[in-house]
């Protein structure tokens, strides 16, 4: 974790801000850097920062949209230090032939519930198939359809065009949909 | 002309979110009517938008609520 000696004087503000934000920093951490001691060492990193800068926030964008970008960039800066080497993950369009047909039949998913709690299977499945997305997209389908921030608020703390993200977060999922189907597609007859 | 699966699948997002043109998503639409696969293909995209939604936070390990109340404490 970061040096304790860091803490500043104004403990009592820095608890609500504990309390009222620490969670939404480690959840988001934990999914973007996809290691724990790293989420939890950020996690305390911004919420200095967060601390620090409370009173040049103006209240012109959301708390939360202001925090996310705190965290945002502090794991940009985080990710540059270490050298972990990415994984590799196919594109999801060697699916298809050269005439644009599918390669194999697509089979259909099992029938589940569109809303409402993931059991704890589906959650790790899941959680780990995002883990694999390479940094880029995982942060765009991360932001977008898991923290459920609007695209053009996605844009800017990520610095992309709204086509560029809108296009990203296309692959991402579609990555995604070529990670997940051996698990959610129907058992073949 | 009828676009390809492939072409299809590059519209998705632009379908779901209204973005295509009236008549390109009357043409993807048509494609979908007559491919079971793009048909399916649009149901598991849509089925990935769906379980990020649903995912629920990575609650922060009790060990650093601890650590963290110590240190602002």
């Amino acid at each position: 974790m970061a040096d304790v000696q860091a803490k500043p004087e104004r403990s009592e503000s820095l608890e609500q801000i504990l309390q009222g934000q620490g969670g939404r920093i480690y959840n988001l951490a934990r999914r973007m850097l996809n290691h724990v001691e790293d989420a939890e060492d950020l996690t305390q990193q911004v919420l200095l920062q967060v601390f620090q800068k409370i009173d040049q926030f103006r209240g012109e964008a959301a708390l939360s949209t202001w925090i996310y970008r705190i965290t945002v960039n502090a794991a940009f800066k985080y990710r540059q230090r270490r050298t972990r080497q990415p994984l590799p993950v196919g594109d999801p369009f060697e699916d298809f032939l050269a005439d644009g047909r599918h390669a194999r039949s697509i089979r259909p998913w099992r029938d589940m519930p569109l809303q409402g709690l993931l059991d704890k299977e589906a959650r790790e499945t899941v959680d780990k198939a995002i883990a694999e997305l390479p940094e880029s997209f995982r942060d765009v389908y991360l932001l977008t359809d898991v923290e459920k921030l609007p695209i053009p608020d996605v844009a800017r703390l990520l610095d992309l065009t709204i086509p560029a993200m809108k296009s990203r977060l296309h692959r991402a999922r579609l990555m995604l949909r070529k990670e997940l189907a051996p698990y959610f597609e129907e058992a073949q007859a | 002309m009828m676009p390809t699966c492939r072409q299809i699948a590059e519209m998705l997002h632009d379908y779901l979110v209204g973005d295509l043109p009236p008549e390109q998503a009357r043409i993807l639409e048509m494609h979908l009517v007559g491919c079971v696969d793009c048909f399916r293909y649009l149901d598991a995209y849509r089925r990935v938008i769906s379980l990020g939604e649903r995912l629920p936070p990575v609650p922060m390990p009790e060990e650093l609520v601890r650590r963290l109340r110590t240190w602002v404490g």
